[in-house]
């Protein structure tokens, strides 16, 4: 950001491996919070690339600084790409909303639509705790046309039925403050993408009143603990911690992508090889799961072997 | 013994409220009956969460043996089967953690 200009600019290719550098474009947005900041430009012009990831992130970005009035008239500056790339991922009516800050916006959140073609499928959905829109619709109308789509490879069709049901959860239980989280997925017969933002309390602060860290262990180790096996930050619940330990041993094993940012740290696996490093902050959590479908795993694969103990009568 | 069918939940069980449903629904079963078939057809995959909810729940408060005796689950996948028993173990060790 040019500090003189107030004019912020974005990466020119945002891509899945170029995120960090789009939250650190966005990321002083959180230190404006109801602030009216005067003569901002967001500039989005010279964007020449922009995936999924970096749409859901724009429009988040979006709704966060006008619900949170962080500016006083601020321009827009956006081309043609990212205006097609917003239509693509069928979000173009609900960054208008965002545009019109007088205007409620729930309504083109309950209007995201499924789209499906030839060679692929588009599926947002807002998590609005509306028990008429979200509970009844996602199981009844969202997944069964994911499900319809992958239906001709079952395996397939599991495996990415099981992380889009523990993201949803971990969604839906953790971020209780914010109703407007959006989960979006773009897939074709090889490959899925899955993403889901919110602005809400991130995964580091929730889990850091449960996971003591060592001295010598730096905060940013607290997202590869979040997907451990048996680590939540809800304890005494019904919450087990499996989820994302779930969704990262299924990236593992398939040689997908999970980048999982949460505030000012950032958790990756890329085909196994997993880091966590710092970066700039996001005042919410950001999940993003890449996976290829050709040798599709399920949960039941990840402990092949184990011996399970409970006594249970299956007919 | 009667059956209750969850394939109206399909394709999956993710959500705490549906969990509760399909809890009280069991356990009114169990309360006038001897047992009790549960039925996941369709049901592609359920989320830990509720495996603990549901079955988890079940299973520590009935005991091993009633719970092998009285409650017969029928046509769960792999994936299912695995959850539910991961469910199971969870409840087992948090409740002998509180013991």
């Amino acid at each position: 950001m040019n500090n003189q200009s107030n004019k912020i600019t974005f990466p020119s290719h945002i891509t899945t491996n170029s995120i960090l550098s789009l939250i650190r474009a966005m990321s002083f947005v959180f230190k404006l919070k109801d602030r009216m900041a005067a003569n901002y430009v967001v500039d989005i012009s010279n964007v020449k690339e922009i995936n999924m990831l970096g749409v859901l992130l724009l429009c988040k970005f979006l709704e966060f600084s006008i619900s949170h009035r962080c500016f006083s008239e601020p321009q827009l500056g956006i081309n043609d790409i990212v205006k097609e790339a917003i239509a693509k991922y069928g979000c173009l009516s609900l960054v208008q909303s965002f545009m019109n800050p007088k205007g409620d916006n729930r309504k083109e959140l309950e209007s995201l639509k499924t789209k499906i073609q030839d060679n692929f499928i588009i599926a947002p959905k807002a998590l609005l705790r509306n028990d008429s829109y979200s509970k009844e619709s996602l199981n009844t109308d969202y997944l069964p046309a994911i499900n319809d789509y992958y239906s001709n490879t079952i395996k397939a069709s599991d495996m990415i039925l099981q992380v889009f049901s523990e993201i949803l959860l971990n969604f839906w239980e953790h971020a209780v403050d914010d109703t407007r989280s959006i989960i979006i997925a773009h897939g074709t017969k090889t490959n899925i993408e899955i993403a889901c933002i919110d602005t809400g309390n991130g995964i580091k602060t929730t889990l850091s009143e449960n996971v003591k860290l060592k001295k010598s262990e730096k905060s940013d180790i607290l997202l590869s603990k979040a997907v451990q096996k048996g680590v939540t930050s809800k304890t005494n619940t019904d919450h087990m911690g499996f989820g994302l330990w779930i969704v990262d041993e299924i990236v593992s094993k398939v040689g997908g992508r999970l980048r999982l940012i949460s505030e000012s740290s950032a958790y990756i696996n890329d085909s196994g090889k997993k880091t966590t490093t710092g970066c700039d902050y996001w005042g919410g959590t950001i999940i993003y799961v890449y996976l290829p479908l050709e040798n599709p795993v399920t949960i039941a694969d990840i402990e092949k072997g184990k011996q399970l103990n409970a006594k249970i009568c299956w007919i | 013994m009667r059956t209750i069918e969850l394939k109206k939940y399909a394709p999956i069980i993710s959500d705490k409220e549906i969990g509760a449903e399909i809890l009280g629904e069991i356990k009114t079963v169990l309360n006038s009956d001897n047992g009790v078939i549960i039925d996941m057809q369709d049901i592609r995959s359920m989320a830990t969460f509720c495996a603990k909810q549901i079955f988890g729940a079940l299973y520590v408060e009935m005991g091993s043996e009633d719970f092998f005796n009285k409650i017969r689950i029928k046509s769960a996948t792999d994936d299912v089967k695995y959850i539910i028993n991961l469910g199971i173990e969870k409840a087992l060790e948090d409740n002998s953690f509180h013991l």
